[in-house]
């Protein structure tokens, strides 16, 4: 069987395979967030992770992989949405689309049960609200990137980096009603 | 500024990401791309058998991730019971379903055990995945399943007939149901958490690969329905390929009850539920609804439980 060194141990390519299937879906996921369309975030996923087993030979992608995968999402859809603000007006329509089908996905995925449909469906309320930097700051951060690290990759100081994944949370903490419950400040 | 990594909203969007991997227009979106990678020949399966091999493939890159990220491989060498359960813990928390052989033998000691037929062992089949599990019967004719779901419920399926299922809260079962169920089952999760938190582990001699150990409790409360519990974990897995429950009722002698392992795989999600296990015509009754319902339960487990020696 081939084999590749994936984070020091020598794993089969069963584990890449793996890899991609346990990390498409919150790409998939992040991308839409992003990009607001089903098709685009599917290409722009489709195409980062090629790129990354492309390249998997100079990192390790158990480690890294997720956020470097994130980090690319990130700048693709930055790059799309950056030429997609020329053509305006199909924006609110495609958002509505990109509604209907989050709607869609939930109800035929059966993992939904075990996070409960009605928190999935506030979380994903929740990250409508926030603006595209926010969404970001605060999904790059849960994948392990320091606030440095999103700084660099929006263009902006660390404390702005900052200033936005606080009031990311703190948006989604209130949209969640967790506020009162877990005493966020 | 709240910056830490233990944000409450953090650990929300993380497992909301994490359960995305299920997603089966994901999954079909990973089998383009593992085409275009060439990393693997895609077989075609069904759309169910593809979604359930990309759940197992999930469980085991999951298990194999946070081995790395946790820190948690453990030289068969090195490994204190104490760490061994912890690692066992950690690897039953995956969303994998585990099927276990449950052989329920009586101890000779037990008054049971002197009825005709007493001491042929019972054998039952249990599914697991985490806290929530499904028994039916080993034998050809599996007309009644057993278990208990996520929402914290018991439920019963008698197929006989058009069939018939009742599904009762936890807090609401009888003592001698809930006795019973105890005896048939087991809940790995809250079992090897009780282990560590209550019993005094001691490692016993073990074939290479194999961890074994030896759980007697520390307090009172277990010491009534419990004398020891012998775990046999897997050293490079930590999956528990083995377990014997000495069994006491008030320091009496009941039962030896042995969960070996002899299936990972997984399971539609729909089999921890009690509809799963039901055609449509069958009526289904809420025990809270119906309180009228629960002698029912009552006498099928009190039938079960005489065969293996509970009601002491």
């Amino acid at each position: 069987m081939r084999s590749k060194n994936i984070a020091g141990i020598k794993t089969s390519f069963e584990v890449s395979e793996a890899w991609i299937r346990l990390n498409t879906g919150p790409a998939l996921a992040y991308a839409k967030s992003l990009v607001r369309n089903h098709h685009t975030a599917e290409d722009i996923v489709q195409d980062c992770i090629c790129r990354l087993i492309g390249k998997s030979e100079s990192y390790d992608l158990a480690v890294d992989g997720r956020k470097l995968l994130f980090r690319s999402i990130t700048n693709a859809s930055i790059n799309f949405t950056t030429r997609l603000r020329l053509v305006t007006g199909l924006d609110q329509e495609d958002e509505q689309n990109w509604v209907d089908r989050i709607q869609d996905v939930r109800e035929d995925c059966p993992e939904s049960l075990a996070v409960g449909k009605e928190l999935e469906k506030k979380i994903e309320e929740g990250i409508q609200l926030l603006s595209v930097e926010q969404r970001i700051a605060i999904q790059m951060k849960i994948v392990g990137s320091s606030t440095g690290e999103i700084a660099t990759m929006l263009r902006i100081t660390e404390n702005h980096a900052g200033v936005l994944l606080h009031r990311a949370r703190q948006i989604l903490a209130r949209h969640l009603e967790l506020l009162e419950k877990e005493q966020i400040v | 500024m709240t910056l830490n990594d233990s944000h409450p909203v953090d650990n929300l969007l993380r497992r909301y990401l994490d359960h995305k991997s299920g997603d089966e227009q994901a999954q079909k979106l990973a089998n383009r791309i593992l085409e275009q990678v060439n990393m693997k020949p895609v077989v075609k399966y069904g759309q169910k058998k593809i979604f359930r091999k990309a759940i197992w493939f999930i469980g085991m890159a999951a298990a194999v991730l946070l081995a790395f990220f946790g820190g948690l491989y453990l030289s068969p060498v090195q490994a204190s019971p104490e760490a061994v359960v912890k690692a066992a813990m950690f690897a039953h928390a995956l969303p994998v379903d585990r099927l276990y052989l449950v052989e329920t033998t009586l101890d000779p000691r037990n008054p049971i055990s002197r009825l005709p037929n007493a001491n042929i062992p019972r054998r039952n089949y249990l599914w697991t995945r985490g806290d929530s599990f499904w028994l039916e019967p080993a034998q050809a004719v599996k007309n009644w399943a057993m278990g208990r779901n996520e929402s914290e419920e018991l439920w019963l399926a008698l197929k006989s007939g058009k069939g018939l299922g009742i599904r009762v809260p936890l807090n609401e079962v009888p003592e001698a149901v809930r006795l019973t169920a105890d005896l048939m089952t087991m809940r790995i999760e809250t079992l090897l958490n009780e282990v560590l938190a209550d019993f005094t582990l001691i490692e016993e001699k073990a074939p290479t690969g194999t961890h074994l150990i030896l759980a007697k409790p520390k307090l009172n409360h277990h010491a009534e329905k419990i004398r020891s519990i012998l775990l046999e974990v897997d050293s490079s897995t930590r999956i528990v390929r083995k377990v014997v429950v000495d069994r006491v009722q008030k320091s009496r002698p009941v039962a030896l009850v042995t969960f070996t392992l002899i299936e990972t795989s997984v399971q539609p999600g729909g089999v921890y539920q009690l509809e799963g296990h039901l055609n449509d015509e069958s009526m289904i009754v809420e025990g809270m609804e119906n309180p009228a319902l629960i002698p029912i339960l009552l006498r099928f487990f009190q039938n079960k439980g005489e065969t293996k020696g509970k009601s002491l």
